[in-house]
């Protein structure tokens, strides 16, 4: 019995959802999504912590020295000096005021040998950098002095760096 | 399981609502929020060893510099020193607010990144850094593609 008076009430008002309105909506809300996607890059970075430099004290000490060695295990800051060539390339680099290094590779050996010296404590390190250095070149000089590693084990940090004097164009 | 009203002929349009709305919520999930700060037409530099940004800073100042200097934040073009300031205070006032006031000296906890053309001059960026900083930001973020990339921004 109530089997049969189901039938017949599905009979008398037979209610349809009409679906092709929502089905509009959807396509539409589809072509939104489809037409603004746009995949991330995938992109890397290098962080770091670069308070503003202060004067260094040990600029004039270390200048005098000629072993590169000595100056480092007696360093608060370091100055290192990146010139820039005519296409904004990297020029020269200088530790201080030892002889120019011929690449990155030696830089980082060099930045190494001096600051993962036991007892050697250097509180920045200030980048001297050309005014037409391309960001380019510049982000491949932070990558290197973001890979030293310290006498306590840590990598490098904390970094300064400054324009060279009369280096804009 | 029919295949709709034998009767009208009209057909089931259930399935493809269904398969629609997959669809939406697959657009919806994958779809990028943050990318929308990122300037894509800068051609980043290109650095193997660079990490790549899966674990993200909480808070960032996304600042795309184009090759000859303008800073694009927000998606518009920005000067770099009034955006600094108005981050810094705004910054400081949600500290307020939060109960750990920071004092003039204090470092903003909001990391800058920088996403610089990969021909721009280091004078240009150099500009902004110190602009950022003399507002007490401290924490830089140098961005670079991790790999060649082969989308018509990028390439």
């Amino acid at each position: 019995m109530p089997r049969r008076k189901k039938k017949k009430h599905r009979q008398q008002g037979d209610v349809e959802l009409n679906l092709a309105a929502m089905l509009d909506m959807a396509f539409q809300l589809l072509a939104f999504f489809v037409l603004t996607f746009q995949p991330a890059p995938i992109e890397g970075y290098i962080t770091l912590r670069m308070p503003p430099p202060q004067p260094t004290t040990k600029q004039g000490a270390s200048s005098s020295a000629n072993s590169s060695v000595d100056v480092g295990a007696a360093l608060d800051s370091l100055m290192v000096t990146v010139t820039a060539g005519a296409d904004g390339d990297i020029g020269s680099i200088r530790i201080e005021e030892s002889a120019p290094v011929p690449n990155l590779t030696d830089f980082e050996k060099t930045m190494t040998g001096m600051l993962s010296v036991p007892g050697a404590t250097v509180e920045q390190v200030v980048l001297q950098v050309g005014g037409t250095l391309k960001y380019e070149n510049l982000v491949r000089l932070l990558d290197v002095c973001s890979h030293i590693k310290l006498a306590d084990g840590k990598t490098l940090d904390k970094l300064s760096i400054v324009e060279l004097p009369n280096s804009a164009p | 399981m029919s295949g709709g009203n034998a009767e009208s002929g009209a057909p089931n349009l259930t399935p493809i609502l269904d398969m629609v709305f997959q669809l939406i919520t697959f657009f919806m999930l994958v779809m990028n929020v943050k990318a929308a700060s990122l300037d894509l037409a800068i051609k980043l530099p290109v650095l193997g060893s660079a990490i790549p940004t899966e674990a993200q800073e909480l808070e960032t100042l996304v600042l795309n510099i184009s090759k000859d200097g303008k800073v694009k934040a927000y998606g518009s073009e920005q000067s770099p020193a009034d955006l600094a300031r108005r981050e810094a205070d705004l910054a400081r006032r949600k500290a307020q607010v939060a109960g750990k006031p920071l004092e003039p000296t204090d470092e903003i906890p909001i990391t800058v990144v920088i996403r610089a053309d990969r021909e721009t001059p280091f004078h240009a960026i150099n500009a902004i850094i110190t602009d950022c900083q003399q507002n007490g930001f401290r924490r830089f973020q140098y961005r670079a593609m991790s790999k060649v990339s082969t989308s018509p921004g990028e390439a």
